[in-house]
């Protein structure tokens, strides 16, 4: 199989293959370790591993954002949400149900899938070309320019979201 | 690509090196002699009362919720101020007033959290 669309480089190579093994690793162990708590700490490995994938790729600003913003942020909220669980403490949280064989056979599934359809499009489109000035410049310009009302509908979303975590944690006023 | 990270790489792995060596050599050498002393969470520090895995208040959920709305904004200040030049010679004052736009609506959220005083700890 033709793997050159990771990289020309045995190194870069070596280290996605790595990454890789450390992304598939944690993310079984999100949905397979008994506490909740282990889940969310792993799942901030996981998303360390996929921005590790993004500077792999050259797209060395998502890498970043991956990092700040889903590191941690993201985790930081999710940890939050898990401690504010009533049976945090109990480490008998059980995490799976009687549905585990059926959820495999779909989730074997769903792999072979997505497998045979990335394969048999033979990568069309991902040429490795380095952006000028970096990926930070490009998205700027795209963000300002092209990009400019989803940009500033962003913060309309993040303004509901304030809204939104100040009704869950209740009225208050003066 | 990897050459301009490969500084980042060896620093990562010599940082993980030297944690998992420091841990190894530690159990390696050390004598086992466990006590009540040693085994509470901080040996020279305050009793700790309780577990610290409790169930947290809901008030603290806000203010993470907080920071990461700003950690985004904090996020699009990025490109924005890379491209800002030349967006400048191009656009004039509307490079300007797109991000004043974006905080702007952003700090009336944070005004009306302020107003509602959900700021407030008490």
């Amino acid at each position: 199989m033709d793997f050159s669309f990771i990289s020309d480089s045995i190194v870069t190579y070596g280290v996605f293959l790595l990454f890789a093994v450390v992304a598939v690793a944690s993310a079984f162990l999100v949905v397979s370790v008994r506490s909740v708590m282990h889940s969310a700490l792993f799942l901030a490995v996981f998303l360390l591993s996929v921005a590790a994938f993004f500077f792999i790729f050259d797209a060395d600003f998502l890498g970043i954002v991956q990092i700040l913003l889903y590191v941690g942020g993201v985790i930081v909220l999710i940890l939050f949400a898990v401690m504010l669980t009533a049976r945090v403490s109990s480490s008998l949280l059980q995490q799976t149900n009687e549905q585990k064989y059926s959820a495999l056979i779909v989730c074997a599934l769903l792999f072979i899938m997505l497998s045979y359809s990335i394969l048999i499009s033979g990568l069309q489109g991902f040429e490795n070309t380095l952006l000028p000035g970096g990926t930070a410049k490009s998205v700027g310009w795209l963000l300002m320019t092209v990009y400019v009302l989803p940009f500033e509908v962003a913060s309309i979303v993040l303004l509901a979201a304030l809204i939104g975590a100040m009704a869950i944690v209740g009225k208050k006023d003066e | 690509m990897i050459n301009e990270y490969l500084a980042v790489l060896i620093f990562f792995v010599v940082a993980l090196g030297f944690t998992i060596g420091g841990l190894v050599t530690a159990f390696l050498v050390r004598n086992s002699k466990p006590g009540y002393e040693k085994e509470t969470t901080y040996e020279c520090g305050e009793e700790p009362v309780g577990g610290a895995w409790i169930q947290f208040n809901m008030r603290y959920y806000f203010f993470a919720i907080l920071f990461v709305i700003f950690d985004v904004e904090v996020i699009f200040l990025f490109p924005w101020a890379v491209v800002y030049k030349e967006l400048l010679s191009n656009f004039g004052i509307f490079a300007f007033l797109e991000m004043a736009l974006f905080l702007g609506i952003l700090i009336l959220g944070l005004v009306y959290a302020w107003k509602k005083g959900h700021l407030k700890w008490e």
